[in-house]
């Protein structure tokens, strides 16, 4: 029974790290938890594909609970002009808009992570520093069988303190 | 005296050191060329700043002269928000756009080279797949030899760049899919997939006289293809055609076989 019990776990694991190393858009799709649980920018990207395209939520740290910055439709890119989107998908590209700021988050596959480039630039003239922030973020996995728990940390809440941490009010069709 | 001499040597190796490594808009200032000589997509850039901001002047590889992106303002960003940009920028995004795409480059320093990420989004529902490439950059010596000039091959499939088409070279992107007239008082209707052409041609939708299909392959700012009539009209040859891309609205026909009729197209 154990030696079956390993076979099978040996198994889900070869088949997990067996689907992160395909390039394709569903690799991006699902629930991802900032590995930095300090952060004060983005804490969670839920991904939905469907096709050769793709939906982006975020969530930004905010005190008591997360900002919801709200879905955005994620451009894919692929590797070269000829290839298929949603088998080939390398990038994808997401603008989320305060009023008063845009953000362009860059998303890649790093590994069974995903690295995410974000890009906030003021709009309001305040004078504020447009400003660049990477983050990792590691796949939030469910078992459902057991209850539900989630693989991922669950993120403290912290205190606002940062002025990155923007409550987004309106997605932005890029 | 060689004791000063070395500690001298050794004060503007550290002082160079420290240059190189600092972050700010200006150590993106300059001209850059490409690294890789062969490349289809962008050969150089040239970035001028003033201040916190900056202007990036860019070329794509065009046959037989790199082709002029022209010159976008750029958006310098700082590693946090209460950061001085002009002092500690470790990003540029320039976005260029062709009318039927845009283009985002990312750039960041990468040592004493840029890294410079290209995503390609088309606007013009052509079907083309949006694509992203990576560059690297290498910074030109004052008066040194810009690469420009004419790149055999040079050309990646889907084209390089937006911005418009320089005469005499070939456009920026191909976009040759579309519904075309040729001297030959026909209508081609043209679909173009990365470096493959194809079309269906004929003299009169109702009763054509002539009728015919192409395969065709885009290499450098020609066409080279094979053609057939087919039976919708009743002349039955078939052979060779080399065009040349004189723009993304006009074909010309280099040399024909098997009695083609039609020698310039346009749109």
């Amino acid at each position: 029974m154990k030696n079956l019990l390993s076979l099978a776990a040996a198994c889900l694991l070869l088949l997990m790290s067996l689907s992160t190393c395909t390039a394709s858009l569903s690799q991006f799709a699902g629930d991802w938890n900032n590995v930095d649980t300090n952060t004060g920018g983005i804490t969670k990207l839920s991904i939905a594909v469907s096709g050769d395209s793709a939906n982006v939520h975020a969530w930004g740290k905010c005190h008591p609970t997360d900002c919801d910055w709200g879905t955005s439709p994620g451009v894919a890119f692929a590797p070269d002009v000829s290839s298929d989107l949603a088998g080939q998908a390398v990038a994808l590209m997401a603008v989320y808009n305060t009023g008063f700021s845009e953000t362009t988050l860059f998303i890649k596959p790093q590994g069974n992570r995903l690295s995410v480039q974000s890009y906030t630039r003021f709009t309001d003239n305040s004078g504020r520093s447009n400003y660049a922030s990477s983050y990792v973020f590691q796949k939030s996995y469910s078992l459902s069988v057991v209850g539900p728990i989630t693989l991922a940390e669950t993120k403290p809440l912290k205190q606002f303190d940062k002025l990155e941490i923007l409550p987004i009010r309106k997605v932005v069709e890029y | 005296m060689r004791l000063v001499y070395s500690c001298l040597a050794a004060v503007l190796l550290l002082l160079l050191t420290a240059t190189g490594g600092l972050a700010s808009v200006n150590q993106f200032a300059g001209t850059w060329n490409n690294v890789d000589p062969n490349t289809g997509g962008i050969t150089k850039l040239e970035i001028a700043t003033m201040g916190a901001s900056a202007k990036v002047h860019a070329w794509g590889s065009c046959h037989p002269t790199d082709c002029d992106w022209g010159t976008v303002q750029a958006q310098a960003f700082a590693p946090d928000v209460s950061t001085d940009v002009a002092s500690s920028a470790d990003t540029l995004i320039a976005i260029y756009d062709s009318g039927f795409s845009k283009t985002t480059l990312v750039i960041k320093p990468a040592g004493n080279r840029l890294s410079v990420d290209a995503y390609d989004r088309f606007t013009d529902n052509s079907g083309r797949s949006n694509y992203m490439s990576s560059y690297t950059f290498q910074k030109q010596a004052p008066g040194g030899i810009s690469p420009g000039g004419a790149i055999p091959g040079g050309m990646s499939p889907g084209g390089m760049s937006p911005g418009g088409t320089i005469p005499g070279s070939t456009p920026a992107i191909i976009d040759l899919t579309g519904v075309w007239n040729c001297d030959d008082g026909g209508m081609y209707y043209v679909r173009q997939l990365g470096t493959t052409v194809w079309w269906y041609g004929e003299h009169d939708p109702n009763a054509p006289d002539w009728s015919n299909v192409m395969r065709g392959t885009i290499s450098g700012n020609t066409i080279n293809a094979d053609w057939t009539d087919v039976p919708k009209g009743s002349i039955m040859q078939y052979g060779n055609l080399v065009l040349q891309i004189a723009s993304n609205n006009k074909l010309v026909a280099l040399s024909k076989t098997g009695g083609f009729g039609g020698s310039v197209w346009t749109r």
